[in-house]
């Protein structure tokens, strides 16, 4: 009997579920999907040379981590269905059923739903994971048909993980339920927004800041003392004293505005308000902001160290700021309707700030706290493609050869211990090992003269190439030749080597002279050619290779020896992985007799870890970031949802003040708007803030890893994909908001 | 002969289906005048809330027609619905329906800000209401804060800020206890006398409705009888009102 009374509740109330099965379904969704990749069955079409063993190993547990945190979406999503079936909870009990079987039959009403939406999210899963599948492919650069298919195992776990949740979150309802006294079940609808609840929150941010406030005063005072004499003296003057002084004063104030209202109090003998303090302090904390970031913009003279300080001081005013802000709005609210009588009582402005101003001052911190979480998700998908394109540019630039080995001197070597260029057991392995050269190479690095190898020194030189070596490597890595008169040297850049770092040094090194022969600068001296990271000095100021002519290297001193091979056909990950090991056994054996450093590098192991690591840091943040917008947005649309019979009241009362259908379609828009656009507005400036800092601070990244063109195309995606996101959310819950208020 | 306000012509309003029609009013016509305080009385179900309803332009006739100021209001565009009623009406209900979220002051100065009222004029029009209704003391308190009566006072205040051509009050003393009914009930014939409100008062409770100057009685969608107190005092009227309720089989219960 109660089974079937529970399944036709179920049915009838299918509205009233329908934000629980929505967000349930993308939460399995996403869990399903992200976690399909690390399934035994993930067969993806992948050629020999990969293996993605190593991803499915690194993503299993961060994936699970990320969805614990979906756990508190689904008690929260629970909270509200709970709150709009009391009414209901209470008739039943009324009627006589005993308040356990009622918890009973909304325990089995939530997990039919939930069995419901692992169905359906399963399905979604599924699609989504062919949808990330193409992407991953997109990373080998490989073709990818989709398909439709479901793994065993990735559905077990999804289903127990999520039915386990569920079963556990019903107990906690069945718990509170049996606790609940009818009356208030009754009540539950009427509830008034409770009167603001002892904050212990803000008190304690304010004290916080108040030490730190009194920290940059302190560092304030230092960055004057060091800066003071050069600074004023520079072209910038004017701004750099205001700078300055902004940043010393600012805090002061803000730590002196606390102290007075502590002094009042003491005189007093009472808490004060902190309304009107944290007003105040918002605003100094904005000014704080913008003169700190005068710093973060930089002055030539400032070091990293300053900038990257002020960069520090920025996040966490900003924080606070985040906090404050939602704190003091509705205070600024009602000073601007008792001050502003001409806006005040203009159209339906009087209404809709009360309708928003009712609900901030009973969620003051969920809305700060979705704030900050909004910003986590914006900073995590401005990262997502700095980190993966940092990744898979790296790797571009690394793995240019089947197998790199580089040998060169370290602290121990002595003049007779140099490396000798003895390759002969790379290509004896090779042989044993079946794998066939297309091509190979030695290649001699050199000391400019005898006197740079300094016996027992950590550092090396920069070192030279012989032109047809450099020619040769070229060659191998698919490049064209290049050039050089007898008289003239070139040089090869490493990437990460910025163009005032090369304007330096060809500044400071006009000619160089070998043996007596003068030679200078050929006309085309920035190569950048992609050639692998062995060709550069482990230990060297400057990643940088001088290309010289043939002739003159025969009597150089050679300090650093590289071996480069390619193979006929791809090597597989397994052989590659043999070979490795092979390889390095050998490296052992040699570097007990001679001591300097050997290091080994195979493309295809290159390729498959580099591209693992990029898309584990690709999806893992996608996938965390996705989750705190799924969150975040969720919550927004459940605080509008969650009070529809207070606001279907209002509306009828409105309604039947006169006020049209129209205008009341524009009331409901502009409140929904402003709820879900305040968070997203200050979470929207912060980001842009932070963003703007880290990408230039990996500024160098972008421009020769990433390429800026690439990297905006991938930020625009992922903006693209938060517009997507709100847009949906934001109609779904106008949609719903509009059924829910429905008039007459 | 005052002016004519509102024109009741022969109205009938049926719910149900071909097979089983409910009448809930049925061939009801009378006039409102300027300046009257008229009380319509009668047990549940005797159509009392649909008649009003439809004058509210909240539901439409089946058949009839109704003139508010000379306009016909079952003819009206349904755009424009809105616009007439908060030109034409001012409403108090039962359960005082104020705006929780905003102040005393701003539920009434809401009323003035929907009707384009210029906002420089608001704040004089609010106090004088608020003076008249001697709710100035607590205007900027929110309905959560003060009593049932005051709140009623308050949707008083709102009702007629506009100066409506009719008010119209749905069981304004329902949820009140006697003592803040009875203030109330001044509060209305103050309205009535001191400003000139012309007010259509719905009700099943005879010590309210003696407050009136001219009751209808309903009784199965028909008017029943019609009663003017003219010159007796408000106790005869009761008298006058509670002898027809027997007629018309009101239950005592009705007549507390």
């Amino acid at each position: 009997m109660y089974a079937k009374l529970a399944l036709r509740n179920a049915r009838k109330s299918m509205k009233d579920y329908l934000i629980y099965i929505v967000t349930l379904m993308i939460c399995v969704g996403l869990f399903y999907s992200f976690m399909s990749i690390s399934s035994r069955y993930y067969v993806s079409s992948l050629p020999v040379e990969y293996d993605l063993k190593l991803l499915q190993n690194l993503m299993r547990y961060p994936v699970i981590g990320i969805t614990a945190v979906l756990i508190f979406l689904v008690k929260y999503v629970n909270n509200y269905i709970l709150r709009r079936k009391q009414k209901e909870f209470a008739i039943q009990t009324l009627l006589g059923m005993e308040q356990k079987s009622v918890a009973f039959l909304f325990f089995v009403e939530t997990l039919i739903m939930g069995l419901i939406s692992i169905v359906i999210g399963i399905i979604l899963g599924a699609f989504f994971s062919q949808v990330l599948t193409s992407n991953i492919m997109s990373f080998f650069e490989e073709e990818y048909h989709m398909y439709f298919s479901l793994f065993p195992d990735t559905v077990l776990i999804t289903v127990i993980g999520f039915c386990a949740v569920f079963i556990l979150i019903g107990f906690l309802n069945i718990r509170k339920i049996r606790k609940m006294k009818i009356v208030d079940m009754l009540r539950a609808n009427k509830e008034l927004q409770d009167d603001m609840k002892k904050e212990f929150l803000m008190p304690f941010m304010i004290l916080v800041m108040t030490a730190i406030s009194i920290n940059k005063v302190m560092d304030g005072l230092l960055l004057y003392k060091q800066y003071k004499d050069v600074m004023i003296l520079g072209s910038r003057g004017f701004m750099d004293v205001v700078s300055f002084y902004g940043n010393l004063i600012l805090p002061l104030f803000f730590a002196g505005t606390v102290a007075m209202y502590l002094i009042l109090c003491i005189i007093k003998r009472k808490l004060l308000s902190i309304q009107k303090l944290i007003i105040i302090l918002t605003g100094f904390t904005i000014l704080i902001i913008a003169f700190a970031l005068m710093i973060v913009a930089g002055h030539p003279l400032m070091d990293r160290t300053t900038t990257n300080g002020a960069y520090m001081y920025v996040m966490i005013y900003l924080v606070f700021f985040m906090f404050a802000v939602f704190y003091s709005l509705s205070t600024l609210m009602q000073i601007f309707k008792t001050k502003s009588k001409r806006w005040k009582y203009k159209g339906n402005t009087l209404f809709i700030v009360g309708q928003i101003n009712a609900r901030l001052t009973s969620n003051t911190r969920t809305m700060s706290i979705l704030a900050g979480t909004i910003l986590l998700a914006i900073t995590t998908f401005i990262v997502d493609p700095i980190l993966s394109g940092w990744a898979m540019g790296y790797l571009k630039e690394r793995a240019v050869y089947d197998i790199q080995i580089a040998t060169e001197g370290n602290s121990k070597t002595t003049l007779n211990t140099l490396p000798d260029g003895d390759f002969t057991y790379v290509e004896e392995t090779l042989e044993e090992m079946g794998i066939v050269l297309k091509d190979s190479l030695k290649v001699e690095f050199y000391y400019l003269n005898d006197k740079e190898f300094v016996e027992g020194s950590f550092e090396q030189p920069i070192m030279a190439i012989s032109l047809s070596d450099y020619n040769h490597l070229r060659a191998m890595a698919g490049s064209t030749q290049i050039d050089l008169k007898e008289n003239e040297f070139s040089l090869q850049w490493h990437y990460s080597v910025t163009e005032e770092e090369i304007e330096k040094y060809l500044k400071e090194n006009k000619t160089i002279t070998i043996n007596n022969e003068n030679l200078v600068q050929a006309n085309e001296i920035r190569h950048r050619e992609k050639l692998g990271e062995a060709i550069y000095s482990f230990s060297s100021d400057t990643s940088v290779v001088i290309i010289i002519p043939d002739i003159l290297c025969k009597s150089l001193l050679i300090g650093k020896c590289n071996y480069y091979g390619n193979a006929m056909s791809k090597m597989s990950y397994e052989t590659a992985q043999e070979i490795n090991a092979a390889l390095n056994q050998k490296i052992e054996q040699i570097s007990k007799d001679h001591q300097y450093y050997t290091e080994l590098r195979m493309r295809t192991k290159q390729r498959n870890e580099g591209i693992s690591v990029a898309l584990l840091t690709k999806l893992l943040l996608f996938y965390g970031g996705i989750v705190l917008f799924v969150i975040s947005f969720t919550v927004l649309s459940l605080h509008q949802l969650a009070d529809s019979s207070d606001f279907k009241h209002r509306f009828q009362i409105i309604k039947k003040m006169g006020v049209s259908d129209t205008s009341i379609n524009g009331i409901i828009l502009s409140q929904m708007g402003i709820w879900f656009g305040l968070p997203i507005l200050f979470a929207g400036i912060s980001a842009i803030i932070t963003g703007r800092f880290y990408m230039k601070w990996t500024e160098v990244i972008i421009n020769t890893l990433i390429g800026s063109k690439e990297f905006y195309d991938a930020l625009f995606k992922m903006m693209m994909i938060i517009i997507v996101l709100f847009v949906s959310y934001f109609v779904s819950t106008w949609v719903l908001f509009k059924k829910n208020i429905e008039l007459y | 002969m005052k002016r004519e306000v509102l024109k009741i012509d022969h109205i009938q309003k049926y719910y149900g289906n071909k097979n089983n029609i409910t009448k809930a009013i049925d061939d009801i016509s009378f006039s409102v005048y300027e300046g009257e305080f008229i009380g319509v009385m009668g047990a549940s179900g005797s159509g009392k809330t649909t008649l009003l309803n439809v004058i509210s332009t909240i539901d439409t006739v089946s058949a009839g027609h109704i003139y508010l100021g000379g306009q016909d209001i079952t003819e009206i565009d349904d755009r424009k619905l809105a616009q007439f009623r908060r030109e034409n009406l001012g409403f108090i209900f039962q359960e005082f329906n104020l705006l929780d979220t905003l102040t005393l002051e701003e539920n009434i100065s809401y009323a003035l800000t929907i009707n384009k009222v210029p906002a420089a004029e608001i704040p004089g029009k609010v106090k004088h209401i608020a003076d008249k209704l001697g709710i100035n003391e607590i205007l900027n308190k929110y309905p959560g804060e003060v009593s049932g009566g005051q709140k009623q006072r308050c949707a008083c205040a709102r009702a007629i800020v506009n100066k409506p051509n009719v008010i119209m009050a749905d069981e304004p003393t329902g949820a009140l206890d006697s003592k803040s009914a009875q203030m109330l009930m001044e509060t209305l014939i103050s309205m009535n006398e001191e400003l000139a409100a012309t007010i259509l008062m719905v009700t099943h409770d005879a010590f309210s409705a003696s407050y009136a100057k001219r009751i209808l009685f309903l009784k199965d969608g028909k008017i029943f009888n019609e009663i003017i107190r003219g010159d007796k005092s408000r106790k005869q009227f009761f008298g006058e009102i509670l002898d027809v309720m027997t007629l018309l089989g009101g239950d005592l219960r009705d007549v507390r």
